[in-house]
Parts: structure tokens; sequence; C-alpha cells
């Protein structure tokens, strides 16, 4: 009786997983295969080369505001990934900057208010990006601030945009990072060695949550990098390479399929990479678990 | 003056009066231990010395200097935590150089510094491992040695070796008094163990409910508890009821036992309660002068070095330790023994 329940118990799970992988991998499957048959009566690369080496001088990298002097002439596949792996480091760098020491402070003083915390991150999964790109565009594009006059002041908008889209991500990535390592017990040793607040969390809370920050990375990276709405508002000339997607998806038949299998490699050697850096030391958090 | 000065501490969180009135004062180079159950107060006392609470009322002074209000990364104080909190991005000779870089000290110091320390924990050549890879024990002296690093002028401990086996505990317990007598460091050790308080301590503070109840070397505070607490606390108590006799006797299940400090305040016929440590019973002797009395043998349990016979008298029961001797037969239950002590080791506590 309870080998028969077993088995079916087995059967069932392995029905679920692969309806799961087929979900996943046939549309993969399909868009590769279209993506190679942009020669009629034959197999090849031809859409992948189309994307990687028009040269469309006219369609250039121009940021030309400071701190920005870049004046590029590159394919747009090119350009506009540029620019959106450029949107997305700073992201990544506002959000770490901002994200980190504000949730271990909470953690640290104010743990009553992690619940607060917990609602105010979730709230960008609740408004709708639209929305959000509005209320921006709204707030800062006339006085008294007439951000998106300058070509800095829109790249802080989009910056500051994707910093609020991705923080329910890095909120929980350096959230559960933090839960693990006994942060109050470190933080005091560190004190108690003559350690100030700087030092302390350069030296020892950022080097212990890594794990948890480049999870967060890879996550905000993912976003910036595909995100259409903020950047196709903010950027109207398709600077982005969200936009830039979506103008191929609209303007080609076999160029959008080979996109979107160069943009799932791209992350997936993302995420390849940062496992391997996560995995380097990856005990560092593990030992410092309560 | 004395090196540590802690005057009417308090400490309350909320409306919970966590240290109250705590007036210590600690010599250079002295060992004093917190004793005391959870919640006694005895942590958060260390941790406003550490200078990580903040005294409701008081001030602490350290070598003539009022720090209640210096942070505590400038206090220059050393702390061992019950967790090790070594920094697990860091290797040992990183952990224990962290507190010499915060100082700013050259590389060469550092570097002969945290030799000098590996070499004093018996953990030379460990400086390239990570936490990760040393034993509870190991950690614990690593974190001893970066707390040493810093030349702290007191050194605090929270329960280091509540976290570690009974083997490593006993190892280490030797190895921490050895370091501090070597270096003759004033320490101040928090613990719940009174084995460990009275085999460390110069001193020991028996805390209950965040008052002091007695401070005092380990032999007074065993052998001259001032207090039912502390007699209770520290070590094992056995409590016999019985009522005041003539004579300043006390009759115990009818049978006379004379005490050297009768209770004064008690007429004949009051109850009166007497306690005795175990160790201070005889089994198979009566010396001259001493109280005998004639008991019925309720349980034996081997202990190895000791023999506990639970004893009873009228059911009144009380617990005798004797020395394991393989020539001598403990009792068994159920048999009926004569036990004697001296009158100076029964006690009147209630």
């Amino acid at each position: 009786m309870i080998g028969k329940r077993s088995f079916a118990t087995r059967l069932f799970a392995w029905l679920i997983f692969i309806f799961c992988a087929a979900y996943l991998i046939v549309p993969l499957v399909t868009q590769f295969d279209y993506s190679l048959r942009a020669r009629r009566g034959e197999i090849g690369f031809t859409a992948y080369a189309n994307v990687l080496s028009i040269p469309e001088p006219d369609k250039v990298l121009q940021v030309q505001t400071a701190p920005f002097k870049i004046t590029l002439n590159l394919p747009r596949f090119y350009s506009s990934l540029l620019f959106s792996c450029l949107m997305a480091a700073l992201t990544i760098l506002v959000s770490t900057i901002i994200i980190v020491p504000t949730a271990y402070w909470v953690h640290l003083r104010v743990p009553k208010l992690r619940p607060v915390m917990e609602f105010f991150t979730v709230l960008p999964f609740a408004i709708p990006g639209i929305v959000l790109t509005f209320g921006l565009l709204r707030t800062y594009s006339g006085p008294p601030f007439s951000m998106t006059n300058t070509e800095l002041g829109t790249v802080v908008l989009l910056v500051g945009g994707y910093t609020i889209a991705v923080m329910p991500y890095t909120y929980r990535s350096v959230d559960v990072g933090l839960r693990a390592i006994d942060i109050r017990t470190l933080t005091e040793a560190a004190r108690s060695l003559g350690a100030g607040w700087p030092a302390i969390i350069l030296q020892v809370i950022f080097p212990n949550l890594r794990v948890a920050i480049l999870s967060a990375a890879l996550l905000t990276f993912a976003i910036a990098i595909g995100e259409y709405t903020l950047a196709n508002f903010l950027f109207p000339d398709e600077r982005a390479f969200g936009s830039y997607l979506a103008s191929v998806g609209n303007n080609k038949i076999f160029e959008p399929a080979a996109l979107t299998i160069i943009s799932f490699v791209l992350v997936w050697v993302l995420v390849l990479l940062i496992q391997r850096v996560g995995r380097g030391t990856g005990q560092t958090q593990m030992t410092g678990m309560r | 003056m004395a090196y540590l000065e802690l005057n009417h501490l308090r400490k309350v969180f909320g409306v919970t009066v966590a240290v109250e009135s705590f007036s210590l004062d600690v010599e250079r180079g002295e060992f004093v231990s917190f004793l005391g159950p959870s919640g006694c107060g005895k942590t958060t006392t260390l941790r406003m010395i550490a200078g990580f609470e903040q005294p409701t009322e008081g001030t602490i002074c350290i070598d003539g200097e009022d720090v209640t209000n210096v942070p505590p990364n400038k206090r220059k104080l050393g702390m061992v935590f019950q967790s090790y909190a070594l920094f697990p991005n860091m290797t040992v000779a990183d952990n224990i150089a962290f507190g010499l870089r915060m100082a700013k000290l050259p590389g060469h110091l550092i570097r002969q510094r945290v030799e000098e320390m590996l070499a004093l924990i018996q953990m030379p050549g460990y400086g390239n491992r990570y936490s990760h890879q040393l034993s509870g024990g190991q950690q614990q002296r690593v974190a001893l040695a970066r707390a040493l690093a810093i030349q702290p002028r007191v050194l605090l401990l929270d329960e280091p070796l509540s976290a570690l086996d009974a083997k490593i505990r006993d190892e280490l317990r030797s190895e921490i008094r050895r370091i501090q007598q070597e270096l003759h460091i004033t320490t101040i050790y928090v613990t719940h163990d009174q084995e460990e308080a009275l085999s460390l301590s110069d001193r020991i503070v028996v805390m209950n409910a965040g008052r002091i109840e007695q401070v005092g070397p380990p032999f007074e505070i065993y052998n001259r508890p001032r207090t039912e607490f502390v007699a209770r606390f520290v070590g094992t108590l056995s409590t016999l009821h019985g009522t005041a006799g003539a004579d300043g006797c006390v009759m115990i299940g009818g049978q006379p036992v004379r005490l050297a400090q009768p209770p004064a305040d008690k007429l004949p016929g009051d109850a009166v309660t007497i306690a005795l440590r175990p160790e201070t019973i005889a089994l198979d002797e009566v010396a001259p002068g001493h109280n005998r009395l004639t008991a019925q043998v309720e349980g034996v349990t081997f202990l190895g070095a000791i023999v506990r016979v639970q004893l009873s008298v009228n059911g009144a029961t009380f617990v005798a330790d004797a020395l394991n001797n393989p020539n001598f037969s403990p009792p068994r239950a159920g048999e009926t023994v004569t036990v004697s002590f001296s009158p100076e080791a029964a006690r009147v506590v209630g």
C-alpha cells in the first residue's frame, strides 16, 4: 500500500517537473528554431548577424552631459546594451548604498520597524510601473525640479526609478542575508575593538553580506536591462535596451527571436558568473550564522 | 582609588529594573566573576562596562577616568562573547589584527603582535585559516587573542565557555586563567556556572534580581555564604526542617543537633531550618564532638570520584557526599546509617 502510494507520489512529482520544464524550455527551443530560419529554406545565424553587426551610424550612444563624456559609434544592439548596463550598474550602486545600511540599522537598532520596512519595500509590487513612471515625470519634469531638462537629470531620474522598482528584491535579499548572521554580536565585537560605524559597515557588514548583495545585484541587473516603461518615457530616442528590444520586435521578423535568445544567454552568463563569485568564499556567510 | 570603579549603577528597561545599586571596586590585575542565575543582571552590568548599554544611573571609572558616556570603541576594553563573534570574512590573523588596524598601528607591529598572540593562545601557524576551519574551542581562543591584542585596560568575558563541550571547557578555563595571570590583566568574567567562578576568580560577585548578594573570595563565598540565596546557588545545599529545642539545640526528627551558632531568636518549639553542605556530612566515622543523626538511605548515586547518598530523617531528606573509596562499599537503599557532622557545618537559614 505504502509502496503504491510512494510510486504514485513520485510519478506525480515527475509529471509536474516535466510539465514545468516543458513550459519553460519549449518556448525557448521554438524561439531558437525560429531565429535560425531568417533565410528561406536555410538554417543559419543570419538573424543574429543582423542584430549584432548592422551598423546604424545615426543611432549612436551619446551621453554628453557631465559626468559622462561618452560618444560611441556602435551598432544599436551594443550601444543600447551598454547604456542599459551602465544604468543597471548605477542602480546597483545606489540601491546597495541605500538599502544595506538602512536594513542593517533597522535590524540592529529598530527591529520593531522591520514590518514597516517590509510594507514600504513591497509597494513597487503594488504600484503599476506606468503609474510610477507618470508620478516621477509629473513630479520631477516641471519646476522646481525640472530634472528632465538635462541629460544628467534624466539619468538620475531613471536610476532613481529603477532603485525604487528593484527595492522589493534588493531589500529582501539583504534582509535574508542579515538574518543569517549575528550582526548584533559582530557589530559589538567590532565596536569593542575600536571600530567606528564606517569601518564596521565597510569591513564587517558588507563583506559578510556579499552573497546577498550579489543576488540583489543580479536581480537588479536583470530588471534594469530589460525595463521598458520608464526608459521609454525618459529616453524616447530608444536609447535603452528595453526600448531597442521593443523597437526590433515591432519592425523585424526573425531578429526579435534572436534577441530573445541573446538576452536569455546574457542573463544566464551573469547568473553563473555571480554564482561562481559567490561560491568563492560562500563559507563566509555560513560561519557567521546564528 | 580602585582601577575599575562601578558606582551605584542602575539600569532600567522600560518598567523592568535589570540592575539596582551596583557598586564594586576592582583592583588592577584582579579577576572578578559575576555569578548568578539567568536574568540576574550580570550580563547587563558587563555590557554597561563595555559601553553597549548606557546606565540609567551611576558612573563607571577606569583608571581614574569617567567612561560612563564614552562610546564603546573609545573605551579600550577587550570583549569576548559566548558566540565567539569572529568575523567570518577574515582569517585568524586578520581577526586578531582588526583592533590593531583600527588603532592604525604600522604593519610590521601588527604582524609582530599577531604572531605574539598566536603563540600566547598556542595556535602558531593558524593565521591563514578562516573561522569555519576551526573548532569551537579554537575559535574562542582566537576571540580571546583578538580581544587581548589591543592590550585592553580591562578584559570582559561574557559566558565565553558556555557554548563548548565539557572537556574543551575545562581546558580553556585553565588557559584563560594562565593567560590572565601571565598578562596580569584586569578581568571581569560573567558566568552562571559556579564551578567556573570558583576555580577562576580572585573574587566572586554573586548577583540575584539585579542586586549584589555577596562579594568575596571563592573560599568565603562557598564556606561562609551571607544569604540563603548564596548558600543555595553556590554549591549543593541540603535543608533540614526541625524545631528549636532546649539549650540552643535543634531537634531534627526527634534527634538533637547542636550548632556553633544556635538560633538566638527562636523559642523552644519554634520551626527552624538548618542547612548542610553534602561534603560536610561523614558517613563512615563519627568524630568526637560531632552531631550524630540516624538516617534512612533513600538512594545512592555514583558520580565517579564522589558517591552521593540521599538520606532521610523522619521524612526530611538531605544528601551526603563521600569520596569514592574502592575499599568501602557505599550503603544500599533501605539501610539505616549513622551520619555525623560538626556543629560548625550546620547553619540556621530559616
